[in-house]
């Protein structure tokens, strides 16, 4: 199985545009800026944070261990890859990065069909079912 | 009893691939009446050629990867339009091919690509851009380093595929969809990115094809549904039950039709209000909704629908 780790990645809400930049760099398909949306959590405070939920191949967590945990190698990773896909956009800034790091719970584990809610809760964080409306 | 037994096994194994086989004829034969999509993983030896890891085509899934990209069945493996590329020997020193930024050409199948930014660019202005619809791409090329493949719409799209090159001829394939944005032209490349390493590319085929039907497409890995190996030996594709997505693009349809599912209730799909299309069956493997996707302009006939559930529930090995 090639994909054999699960990522869960929880940011405040307030940072879901510079979350989806950082995120597009990851992403190795295109549609990696729309990696936060719909799926929603909130902590014990009521504080709520945007989801990215997502298979991981090994190689890719081993290194999202080293880069999501140090702002200067994820700004690195983000500016060297924006300057290959995207270079009419602008890469996430260093403060964002670091920003990102700070406030974002990030979740590395063996891939599992455990449901996502059993994974947010040793977080602190319980998950809000988006309504079928939303759909 | 032995000897019966025998029997029923072989009567299971031999007949099981057979079932399939037809019910699977008749599904694509009834989406195609119809003009509808017809999308599905099915038997391991379907996979090829239809199913995708990433969207734009380039890396086939199998086992348990998520899927980016699922071509229609309805036209089978005869899927390919007209070639864009015009025809006859190939040849870099003609007209249609423009050398840019710096490129240049030795002998009739040889670029040069010196620096960052260099490509051959072969530029099209009929049989490309149809909004929502997915082109082949190919190259059969050697040499030494990393080259991108590109194909852009010429205003605001352009779909990447790096290829690490060798000494031997191989041919490289994906399969870009382009946006809804119209455009009067597009274009296939073979490009030095930045980072790639490549100066010289021998090639000794292109090719640049509209893929026929309606593709489904998601291009966030965190919302691409899985591939499934069920327990009727056969492969379908699951949703996570909280964001996973296709988007198809129709005909009719102002803006790509989203198929998703809701947590509770019967119905399990829903695309938009423009268009009809449904994801049959909702058994579920670990937590999972499994679906076979069927998206079409207009409602399909009873007859027909009937016809491709019934293939859904061969895939599931139950009935819908």
């Amino acid at each position: 199985m090639s994909y054999t780790h699960r990522l869960t990645i929880c940011s405040p809400v307030a940072l879901i545009d510079s979350a989806n930049a950082i995120a597009r760099s990851m992403d190795p398909d295109v549609g990696g800026d729309e990696s936060f949306s719909n799926v929603r959590a909130t902590d014990a405070n009521a504080a709520e944070f945007v989801i990215c939920d997502v298979w991981v191949r090994e190689q890719f967590a081993t290194q999202a261990t080293a880069m999501l945990g140090n702002p200067a190698i994820l700004h690195a990773g983000c500016a060297a890859d924006y300057a290959s896909r995207w270079p009419d956009l602008t890469a996430p800034t260093l403060a964002e990065c670091q920003q990102f790091i700070t406030l974002s719970a990030i979740h590395i584990e063996p891939r599992s069909d455990k449901p996502l809610a059993d994974v947010l809760a040793p977080l602190g964080l319980t998950l809000v079912l988006a309504s079928s409306s939303a759909l | 009893v032995l000897h019966r037994s025998r029997s029923r096994a072989r009567f299971i194994n031999n007949t099981a691939p057979l079932q399939y086989d037809a019910a699977r004829d008749a599904a694509i034969a009834a989406a195609r009446s119809n003009n509808a999509a017809l999308c599905f993983a099915g038997a391991p030896s379907d996979l090829a050629g239809f199913v995708y890891q990433n969207s734009t085509g380039a890396t086939a899934a199998t086992g348990t990867d998520p899927i980016g990209l699922m071509l229609d069945r309805q036209y089978g493996t005869s899927n390919l339009g007209a070639e864009i590329v015009p025809s006859g020997t190939l040849d870099f020193s003609t007209a249609a091919w423009t050398k840019s930024g710096g490129a240049t050409i030795t002998g009739t199948q040889v670029i040069n690509l010196p620096t960052a930014g260099t490509s051959l660019v072969l530029i099209a202005s009929s049989g490309v851009n149809t909004a929502g619809k997915t082109y082949r791409a190919s190259a059969t090329m050697s040499g030494t380093g990393t080259v991108t493949l590109s194909v852009t719409n010429f205003v605001d799209q352009r779909v990447d595929y790096q290829v690490t090159l060798t000494g031997s001829p191989t041919t490289y394939f994906f399969s870009p969809t382009m946006n809804g944005t119209a455009t009067t032209q597009g274009s296939v490349s073979i490009f030095r990115n930045t980072g790639d390493t490549a100066t010289s590319v021998t090639v000794s085929a292109i090719s640049f094809k509209q893929v026929l039907g309606y593709p489904a497409l998601q291009a966030t890995a965190a919302n691409k549904p899985t591939l499934l190996l069920n327990a009727a030996g056969y492969y379908d594709t699951s949703f996570d039950v909280t964001n996973d997505t296709w988007s198809v693009a129709l005909p009719s349809s102002g803006a790509p039709a989203v198929v998703s599912y809701t947590d509770t209730g019967a119905i399990t799909g829903y695309v938009s209000a423009t268009t009809s299309g449904f994801v049959i069956g909702t058994p579920t493997i670990g937590g999972k909704k499994l679906s076979l996707l069927v998206a079409s302009a207009s409602a399909l006939p009873a007859g027909d629908l009937d016809i491709i559930k019934a293939f859904a529930g061969v895939i599931r090995g139950s009935a819908f």
